[in-house]
């Protein structure tokens, strides 16, 4: 049986290669888009998660995304949070945005910190080239947001009106990309004495679910999330994006399932007389239908090889040429993508294949 | 010959062909017997029906009105799927135009031949003997286009006996081959039929094609005209000149 789908695959490359391509197509743009939604999901997660403190304090109804968090915590807040018991330590946080680099608009979230208490709550700035914020209008950038921007020390950089000068570059992969002394947010965001959250360390030999619960008995309706469970809460609260993901699938499997169907159709109507030989020798519509579809699921499982291919290649320059950008290929998605890839390629062969097996043998023998 | 048993059979045979609204009728009544082990020959200018008929004889095509018997079967009486399998078991087929699979090899032809007849599995040795019949063992891993017309013809006939069908149907099988690959085509005809006892019915133009068979069969306008051996029908002339 595999003998004539491999032949018919191989005499017939300028055919196999377009469905192999547009098989490869819809596979990889599905890794590509899930990872790149995924993975800057994941990053800015573990970037948090990174900070290394214990527990994440927000205002009532907040979200786990925290560029959305307004500052409308009091920064003394911060005195009653330690009163509580298994807190150790406590670091006021004030979001903001950075819109434009070297005036090109780009979004960068940038917290606004409190260096010493930033420092002793977690792994805090790891200072790799200058100083960290010791002066007023001093601003530290990571190696990622340095590189791709090539930001050096000492530049000056125009934020909210005021210009900051660029005093030291640190370790990319805890917090932002970007920091400030939270004074200096606070001025330029008339949000005197505000934070936006507070990040929380809890003390020695205590777990963080207790922290977490004593915390939730003094401050009913605050939302209060373990950092070991960020991640988590952040998918469950990634509003669309599943939906997004549903209809990049469909998008993916329809692909597979036109080209297919176009490929294989145009295939049939080629070797009508091919198949009128394969009648007059006795094959039966079953063995037809079996003929085109195992021809067609060498074509899709090539493609999707190509396709995961295409995926890292696809990966690589994202990162290479958009390096703040982060794609994560995840092995599940690899199974759901060739799973929607050979399926829909499948079920685009069965109209080709059911019309091949329907044909007449001698209007089919006399086809020129 | 007479108290063989009719492997072959029609009775009041009617073909209508629709070309939108008009009916042609390509068989009008053909009442044929062809017994076990016979080597007939149908002749009869173009367009009298003659590949109407094979078709219809081959389970390819269905009658309009009347009967076919193949070993007794009413062609008429089964479904499509027992016409395939009746097809697969007991008819080979040799077409004027080969057709032959172009992307396959020699072996590959004769392999698929014996897949969709569902036997068991052809091992090399048995494609080289169905080869060494037609005398082409050499040309196994050839694909056919890299044969001559004659080759690809004998390539043809050994596909169509991948089965050991009981009957060969061969479609002007010397129609596109020059005198010599003809004569080497018809001899092989012959020894299946002489050797192996298969009822071959061939379509020719050629009287000296013919001339190999046991009995002619012509025909005109889709009716069969006379029944007898090609000395009875054909002027020795005709045949002596055709066959140069």
């Amino acid at each position: 049986m595999a003998n004539l789908p491999l032949a018919n695959i191989f005499n017939r490359k300028t055919r196999t290669t377009v469905g192999i391509l547009a098989v490869a197509l819809g596979v990889a743009l599905l890794l590509v888009l899930v990872g790149l939604a995924n993975g800057s999901l994941e990053e800015t997660a573990e970037r948090i998660m990174n900070v290394g403190a214990d527990v994440l304090f927000q205002p009532p109804d907040s979200s786990p995304f925290l560029a959305l968090s307004a500052g409308v915590l009091s920064e003394r807040l911060g005195e009653r949070l330690l009163d509580v018991p298994g807190v150790a330590l406590v670091a006021p946080i004030l979001i903001g945005s950075l819109t434009k680099v070297k005036g090109q608009s780009k979004v960068v979230m940038m917290f606004g910190v409190d260096e010493a208490s930033y420092n002793e709550v977690g792994v805090g700035l790891e200072i790799l080239e200058g100083r960290g914020l010791e002066r007023p209008l001093d601003l530290v950038v990571d190696t990622v947001l340095a590189a791709a921007d090539n930001i050096v020390l000492g530049e000056k950089m125009t934020i909210m009106n005021r210009e900051f000068e660029v005093s030291g570059i640190c370790r990319a992969g805890a917090g932002v990309r970007v920091f400030m002394a939270i004074s200096d947010m606070q001025g330029a965001t008339a949000q005197i004495g505000k934070a936006s959250f507070f990040f929380i360390k809890a003390a020695e030999g205590v777990s963080v679910d207790d922290v977490s619960a004593s915390l939730k008995e003094r401050f009913e309706g605050y939302k209060i999330t373990a950092l070991a469970r960020f991640s988590e809460v952040m998918r469950e609260n990634a509003l669309g994006l599943k939906e997004f993901i549903r209809a990049l699938s469909i998008f993916a499997a329809l692909i597979s399932y036109l080209v297919i169907l176009l490929a294989m159709y145009t295939t049939i109507i080629e070797r009508t007389r091919e198949i009128g030989i394969l009648k007059a020798l006795g094959a039966s519509k079953t063995y037809i239908i079996r003929l085109v579809m195992v021809e067609s699921f060498f074509i899709c499982v090539m493609g999707v090889v190509v396709g995961f291919l295409f995926s890292f290649l696809g990966r690589w320059g994202i990162i290479t040429f958009f390096p703040t950008l982060s794609v994560d290929l995840n092995p599940q998605w690899f199974a759901m993508s060739a799973l929607l890839g050979i399926s829909g390629g499948l079920l685009g062969a069965l109209y080709p294949a059911y019309r091949a097996a329907k044909l007449d043998p001698v209007e089919a023998l006399n086809f020129e | 010959m007479s108290q063989r048993a009719a492997i072959l059979k029609t009775v009041a045979l009617r073909k209508v062909y629709r070309t939108g609204s008009l009916d042609v009728p390509a068989l009008q009544g053909i009442d044929i017997e062809i017994k076990e082990g016979e080597f007939v020959s149908i002749m009869g200018p173009s367009g009298c029906g003659k590949t109407t008929l094979l078709q219809i004889l081959g389970g390819l095509s269905r009658p309009t009105s009347g009967h076919v018997f193949v070993d007794g079967v009413d062609l008429a009486d089964v479904s499509d799927a027992e016409r395939t399998r009746l097809r697969c078991k007991k008819i080979g087929f040799v077409f004027q135009r080969f057709n032959l699979l172009t992307t396959l090899t020699v072996h590959a032809n004769i392999e698929i031949a014996r897949q969709i007849y569902g036997g068991p599995l052809i091992s090399h040795d048995e494609v080289g003997d169905l080869l060494e019949i037609v005398r082409l063992r050499h040309k196994l891993d050839y694909k056919p286009l890299e044969l001559s017309v004659g080759e690809q013809q004998r390539v043809a006939i050994a596909r169509a006996l991948v089965n050991n069908p009981a009957i060969i149907l061969a479609d002007e099988p010397t129609g596109n081959l020059d005198s010599h690959n003809s004569e080497q085509v018809l001899r092989v005809l012959s020894d299946l039929n002489r050797e192996k006892k298969q009822t071959i019915v061939m379509i020719t133009h050629n009287p000296a094609a013919a001339e190999k068979s046991n009995r002619v069969i012509e025909m005109l306008d889709g009716q069969v005209l006379s029944h007898g051996t090609v000395a009875e029908l054909v002027e020795p002339e005709q045949a002596h000149s055709q066959a140069r």
